[in-house]
């Protein structure tokens, strides 16, 4: 008797997570087949994380530059995105985003011309770039 | 938000976009890795043409790919004594893709959380806009947001100041002193 109602219960989990399963296969399709917001999330996440592992990874402090600037554009991807969509849902004041971006690219900008003259002046001291032989400061 | 071919587009600069950022950071050679993001940052322009933003798309090639990428080049061919590294990557390689995958997974987690209510589907595209962007950014820039773009040109005005200081080596120092 108690084994039947393992079974049972046994049957209805599989069941439900079946069900389950095919709930999530079905937003997945439903996704990939027309884009929405969130494709552009997953697409901003994924460059973002590309962007953290180069930072997080490289010796060459010329590429940790170059994956800041990939992190700021996926930033910048997302904020696109959401304005767009602002756009079309009729909200009063869509372009901020678009604003956003553009002092976002200024601020790049800014930071990219100061971190490099740093970098010519470290190189011109040091006559090195590999992040782990400036220990400088290390006691 | 994308309708019919943009669909196609957008997988296709997206796809584009990941392999060149990838590409990006595991260049052996400096150069190779600007031109790399140069190609990055030219897809992420063409998203955002496809979602219908063309100043910022213009912005981004002009001040990107024409500015800021051909400094690092620069840079790089200033710096780059011709010795080639054997390692590219730290010690702390195996630690550093755990705490970027962790960030990733909740990232997904919070989409995925996102996706389940149907927040997106719900409302999509109430109406089909095709607006004079240009128009309206600038618009904005200069009502809403003046304040702020003032303050970007402070930033910019200490960021030559800074660079020019900074870069200048000894010997100029000596003319100039």
């Amino acid at each position: 008797m108690e084994q039947v109602q393992v079974l049972s219960l046994f049957f209805q989990l599989q069941q439900q997570s079946q069900e389950i399963a095919a709930g999530y296969s079905e937003r997945f399709f439903e996704m990939v087949s027309q884009v929405s917001a969130t494709n552009f999330l997953v697409l901003s996440s994924i460059l973002f994380v590309i962007g953290v592992i180069g930072v997080l990874t490289r010796r060459n402090i010329i590429i940790i530059f170059m994956s800041i600037e990939l992190i700021l554009n996926a930033v910048n991807l997302n904020l696109i995105a959401f304005s767009r969509y602002w756009q079309q849902q009729g909200a009063p004041n869509p372009y901020t985003g678009q604003l956003f971006t553009i002092f976002v690219i200024v601020v790049a900008a800014a930071e990219a011309v100061v971190g490099l003259s740093i970098l010519l002046a470290l190189y011109r001291n040091r006559e090195t770039l590999a992040v782990d032989e400036i220990d400088i400061m290390k006691w | 938000m994308l309708k019919g071919i943009e669909v196609l587009f957008f997988y296709l600069l997206s796809l584009l976009c990941i392999f060149f950022s990838m590409l990006t950071i595991s260049a052996r050679n400096a150069v190779h890795s600007a031109l790399f993001l140069i190609s990055t940052l030219i897809s992420v322009a063409g998203l955002f043409l496809l979602l219908h933003a063309e100043f910022v798309a213009g912005v981004q090639i002009l001040v990107y790919v024409g500015g800021v990428l051909v400094l690092f080049l620069f840079v790089i061919m200033l710096v780059s004594s011709g010795q080639t590294t054997r390692r590219i990557f730290t010690n702390q390689f195996a630690i550093g893709v755990a705490v970027a995958t962790l960030l990733g997974l909740s990232f997904f987690a919070a989409i995925s959380q996102v996706q389940a209510t149907n927040y997106f589907r719900a409302r999509e595209a109430k109406q089909e806009v095709v607006t004079k962007n240009t128009e309206k950014v600038g618009l904005q820039l200069y009502t809403q947001a003046v304040l702020p773009f003032e303050i970007a040109s402070l930033v910019l005005l200490v960021a030559i100041v800074a660079a020019v200081r900074l870069a200048r080596d000894r010997k100029q120092e000596k003319i100039f002193n």
